[in-house]
């Protein structure tokens, strides 16, 4: 019963996962310039690495030859550096790309630190 | 045959037993499930291979390489998941610091190498953008 429980928790998260690191991967190819692949890497891929990183600590935890203490760490330190990495640094690539003027879609609607650095 | 209730449950109990040891369809489906999420991370690696290749700007491949290391992270744990031991598990965390890292240096070169063409003092970089206006490089351009 117990052991029903965990698959069908690991298959839950496992989907969940593995469709927003999916979704990110397909939004980094199909995003029109730099700032929306920034906004596929960095939301989506985060969420979909949280997903399965419990995925494999629900797998994992039962199981007798594996650590409990060091698999929960681990887990819970790649979920925490992520969430504190990913934003610094999308920020410090777009605001290369930024000052790089790299090449910007014609459907923004508005660029203020441009305007703000006229 | 005179079965007492302390004969009965310890006879559920090894039922139990042999019910958790042996191997469900349920088992086998998140197996199933496990190499399935491996093939679906390296079709998303693939993706991040081509906007490598394509991306127009530095910047571009500098994301897709930062997609590319948080992919092979979660390629690192699927595969944890299908060795069931966690001897794999400290490369996860070492990838995605790596990751960051070259994220940052990236960024910074791009950064860095955009002011000495500028021949701007690299404090500004930290500052406002306003001593940037009058440089010879055109307006951003519309691909």
């Amino acid at each position: 019963m117990s052991n029903m429980i965990t698959n069908l928790l690991t298959i839950g998260f496992l989907l969940v996962g593995l469709f927003f690191m999916f979704v990110g991967a397909l939004g980094v190819y199909r995003m029109p310039d730099v700032y929306g692949r920034l906004h596929a890497n960095t939301k989506s891929i985060t969420l979909g690495l949280i997903g399965l990183l419990i995925a494999v600590m629900i797998y994992l935890a039962p199981r007798e030859n594996v650590e409990l203490t060091s698999l929960i760490t681990r887990a819970i330190l790649i979920i925490l550096f992520q969430f504190v990495a990913a934003p610094v640094g999308a920020h410090i690539l777009a605001r290369a790309a930024h000052l790089d003027r790299a090449p910007i879609t014609d459907e923004t609607l508005a660029d203020e630190l441009a305007d703000d650095s006229k | 045959m005179i079965t007492s209730p302390l004969m009965s449950l310890a006879n559920g109990m090894g039922m139990l037993a042999a019910a958790v040891s042996e191997v469900t369809f349920l088992d086998r489906v998140t197996a199933v499930m496990i190499d399935v999420g491996i093939v679906i991370v390296i079709a998303g690696m693939l993706f991040c291979i081509a906007r490598l290749l394509l991306g127009p700007h530095l910047t571009d491949r500098a994301v897709a390489v930062d997609t590319l290391t948080i992919h092979l992270v979660a390629l690192v744990i699927l595969l944890t998941m299908r060795a069931e031991a966690l001897i794999f598990f400290d490369g996860a965390l070492a990838l995605s610091v790596l990751g960051f890292v070259s994220a940052v240096a990236m960024g910074q070169f791009v950064i860095r190498r955009r002011l000495r063409e500028l021949n701007v003092h690299e404090e500004i970089a930290t500052g406002d953008a306003s001593q940037l206006a009058p440089d010879g490089k055109p307006e951003r351009e519309v691909p």
